[in-house]
């Protein structure tokens, strides 16, 4: 294609896009998040309504804005970054990426029909252009049309974010790549919809019919695997518990978690999955967004090894000199120890001492009926171990052991079966309260975290801090989906499979839509 | 004409739209043949249904599958290198409503492998050729039929094709534009442009055609020049100053067929009888203010064969 013509093309779709008058309707729109950030100031402690006018906490906005995303606030430690992560979740997640690409779609739908109309087609497709540039230059004119309101709207509330609460997060923008992406994958089909049927109305029903099917059958493949997923869980649990007890596993518990679904359920779910494997996986793409996001933050600490990321250093502690670094207890006679030391951090109001350690994780492979489940170390055994140990020491008081909540590593894999024990022991410089947490990321490490501390109130509430700066305590159960997601996942839960099976679907639709075209007699 | 002097080259074309499940499908062309030699304006005529429409749309390429010969520039027709050397003005056409004047003229011409300078530098002496400087920035969507007409014949000619088609252009245009067009198409054919046009308006055919073919039913029923296709009728109108009231004596002698006129009379007569018609009236004292031998009108001629064609 000569250089003109691909130039012509490009004028055409942007004057396409500059005249529409639904795109119009949107740039007002698109203003309204972005009004939103220049009224309300999220400052470090309380949220600032038109400088000053009004004053309100962060107590109560968090719940508000989780529940309304449906998420965990992810990696930010602080209020702030919290509120306006969650903030960002409900524009860009919620919002803009379910109504405001729909509104696109409506929006864009009439190109394709409008082009092979009578007497639009003969004077266009006359031309010495291809009939593949005509239709691919009407699909990059739809992603124009989203790009432009979508870079905008990104564009505009990082500055206001920026000018009116001092924030500034680069990985912002790609939101508007998510939005793009989700929007190109639907519009595919829109396209091919809008060739067979020549009609706009067609087009942006079935279109929309086809976005909310795709979603649930995403949604329902989730949940199918999730229980799935739940199952070998309870069975690698029944196993563990059989090995930790003389009589053996629990052959009911075992029974129930091997036992076959009915044909029916069975026929349904091979559909389901045969359908989430070919569909494009449109929800996906936050996922993949808050993965981006998060990949090119700067954390304060990072392991690249397995990703365990420690992003915002709370406030009062600092670095420790690496000479201060030493085991949490020295006679420590654990199986397999705490490793080697990889951080160290003091607080120097509260004289509190914090560590974090790391080993090579242990995995087996256990054979259950003619199945066989690769069992990677738990942290329960672990900390059982640990309180077993401390049990038979003299100088440890209020020995107290409890699960810690799922979190994440930097790059939103799951940080799993952590667990803390605390205690009191007496030292030479008087009792300390002191707690050790044990959790996996990724699954070939083990961590050992470890606090000291003046007594348990002060040390509770370091920890926490700690914890939440370490995304260890986060999680939940909505965010189980978006955990399994990773470049080094098995195929279905792998975040470039879920890019390039969603890729190869627009690809196809593309084809289909240009097959179709080539065969119209004007 | 031999095929080295043709611009287009049809022979034995035959098209058959495909029918719509178990319906059968329609035959449009039915093994037409014909050439259309360089720097000349070539007329397609025909009824409705006859196949003219088609024929342009698979010279075009918007009409994929077709069988025989068909070509332009020697490549065949629809070859996106023949296409390039080709302007192509549509009828009832839709120019795109979000463009102005302007981005349509210059958009369209860079379709066709102009550039942008190239095309702005011709810019305002198309639009003067077409008298829209005035509306050149105004959307499409607000342009009258024969602006649009207008803005169309420009975006057909401004990237300067060897070969342009026009189907229908004076659909919806006045007479002042009318005239404007067939003024334009001369001027094309002056410089060495082939014109092919396809029009209802026969009168403006015979005015500017040097070819003519008509077609019928997906067939070409007559080809030729205008001057073939308008023969003499035989008769001969005499205009008279005073029409003498002796003229049925007069005019009896001769023993052929005539008719009064509003101003004389019409007599069927070869030339020597045409003379001596002359010299009775003369010696008459009858004054003839004017003579003229009678010719088949385009528009007569197509009727006459076209009505034939259906009985």
């Amino acid at each position: 294609m000569k250089v003109s013509t691909a130039k012509a093309l490009g004028w055409d779709a942007l004057y396409q896009v500059l005249d529409n008058s639904v795109f119009r309707i949107l740039a007002v729109l698109t203003a309204l998040p972005i009004l939103t950030t220049f009224l309300f100031g999220f400052r470090e402690h309380e949220i600032v309504f038109l400088f000053g006018l009004e004053r309100w906490t962060y107590d109560g906005v968090l719940g508000f804005l989780s529940g309304l995303t449906m998420q965990s606030p992810g990696n930010v430690a602080d209020a702030q970054g919290t509120t306006i992560a969650a903030l960002l979740a409900l524009v860009f997640d919620e919002i803009v990426g379910k109504f405001g690409v729909l509104f696109c779609i409506a929006a864009t739908a009439f190109f394709v029909p409008r082009m092979i109309e009578k007497g639009a087609a003969d004077i266009l497709f006359h031309k010495p252009i291809s009939r593949f540039s005509l239709y691919l230059a009407r699909y990059c004119s739809g992603l124009l049309f989203i790009g432009i309101l979508s870079f905008v709207l990104v564009a505009g509330m990082d500055l206001g974010l920026l000018l009116v609460s001092g924030y500034h997060d680069p990985g912002i923008f790609f939101a508007s790549l998510q939005l793009i992406y989700v929007f190109g994958l639907i519009y595919s089909v829109c396209m091919l919809i809008g060739i067979v049927t020549r009609s706009t109305v067609a087009s942006i029903l079935l279109t929309v019919l086809f976005f909310m099917f795709n979603g649930c059958v995403h949604q329902l493949w989730t949940q199918f695997e999730r229980r799935d997923s739940s199952r070998d869980a309870i069975l690698a649990a029944a196993v563990a518990r059989g090995e930790d007890t003389e009589s053996g596993p629990n052959e009911d518990e075992i029974q129930r978690a091997t036992e076959e679904d009915h044909i029916v359920f069975r026929v349904f779910q091979a559909t389901l999955k045969t359908l989430h494997y070919t569909l494009p996986k449109t929800t996906d793409a936050p996922i993949i967004a808050s993965k981006l996001r998060r990949s090119i933050d700067h954390p304060f600490y990072i392991d690249r090894d397995s990703d365990l990321a420690m992003f915002v250093l709370p406030s009062g502690w600092e670095e420790a000199p690496a000479d201060r670094i030493e085991a949490p207890f020295a006679s420590a006679p654990l199986e397999h120890g705490f490793g080697t030391a990889r951080l160290a951090l003091s607080h120097r109001e509260s004289e509190s001492h914090f560590q974090l350690w790391r080993r090579p994780s242990i995995t087996q492979e256990v054979t259950v009926g003619d199945r066989t489940i690769r069992r990677n170390e738990n942290a329960a055994p672990t900390a059982a171990g640990v309180e077993d140990e401390l049990e038979e020491r003299d100088d440890i008081s209020d020995l107290d052991r409890k699960p810690l909540r799922f979190g994440e590593n930097s790059k939103g894999e799951p940080v799993s079966g952590a667990r803390r024990v605390s205690w009191t022991q007496n030292t030479s410089e008087g009792a300390r309260w002191r707690v050790l947490a044990l959790f996996r990321s990724g699954k070939e490490f083990m961590y050992t975290a470890f606090l000291d501390a003046p007594d348990a109130s002060v040390g509770e509430e370091l920890f926490d801090s700690l914890s939440v700066a370490m995304a260890l305590d986060v999680g939940n159960d909505n965010t189980w989906y978006s955990k399994q997601l990773s470049l080094t996942a098995p195929l279905k839960f792998n975040l470039l499979f879920s890019i390039g099976s969603s890729v190869v679907f627009t690809a196809l639709m593309l084809a289909l839509g240009w097959w179709r075209l080539t065969r119209i007699e004007f | 004409m031999n095929a080295a002097e043709s611009l287009i080259a049809i022979h034995d074309l035959q098209k058959t739209y495909p029918g719509r499940w178990f319906r059968k499908g329609f035959q449009a062309l039915r093994g037409v043949s014909f050439d259309v030699g360089r720097g000349s304006i070539f007329g397609l005529l025909g009824p409705n249904g006859a196949g003219k429409t088609t024929l342009i749309k698979v010279l075009m390429g918007l009409a994929p599958s077709w069988e025989g010969q068909a070509t332009i520039f020697g490549l065949s027709a629809g070859d996106p290198r023949a296409r390039r050397r080709i302007g192509f003005l549509p009828e009832a056409h839709r120019l795109p409503g979000y463009l102005t004047g302007i981005q349509v003229l210059r958009l369209y011409a860079m379709y066709s492998g102009r550039s942008r300078p190239w095309v702005d530098e011709r810019m305002p002496g198309w639009l003067e050729t077409v008298d829209m400087q005035r509306d050149a920035h105004r959307k499409v969507r607000e342009y009258s039929k024969g602006m649009q007409q207008r803005i169309g014949l420009a975006q057909a000619l401004i990237h300067e094709p060897e070969l342009v088609f026009l189907d229908e252009p004076t659909d919806g245009v006045d007479p002042v534009g009318r005239a404007m067009i067939r003024t334009v198409v001369q001027e094309l054919r002056d410089k060495g442009t082939t014109v092919f046009i396809n029009s209802h308006l026969l009168m403006e055919v015979e005015q500017i055609c040097d070819r003519v073919v008509i077609m019928s039913k997906g067939r070409i029923i007559r080809e030729g020049t205008v001057k073939e296709l308008t023969p003499s009728t035989g008769w001969v109108e005499f205009r008279l100053t005073s029409v003498p009231e002796d003229l049925d004596r007069l005019l009896a002698a001769f023993e052929m067929p005539w008719k009064r006129t509003e101003e004389g009379f019409a007599i069927d007569c070869d030339r020597a009888l045409q003379n001596e018609v002359i010299d009775r009236l003369r010696a008459s004292s009858v004054a003839i203010d004017s003579i003229a031998r009678r010719k088949l009108t385009l528009e007569e001629s197509f009727i006459d064969l076209v009505t034939e064609k259906a009985r």
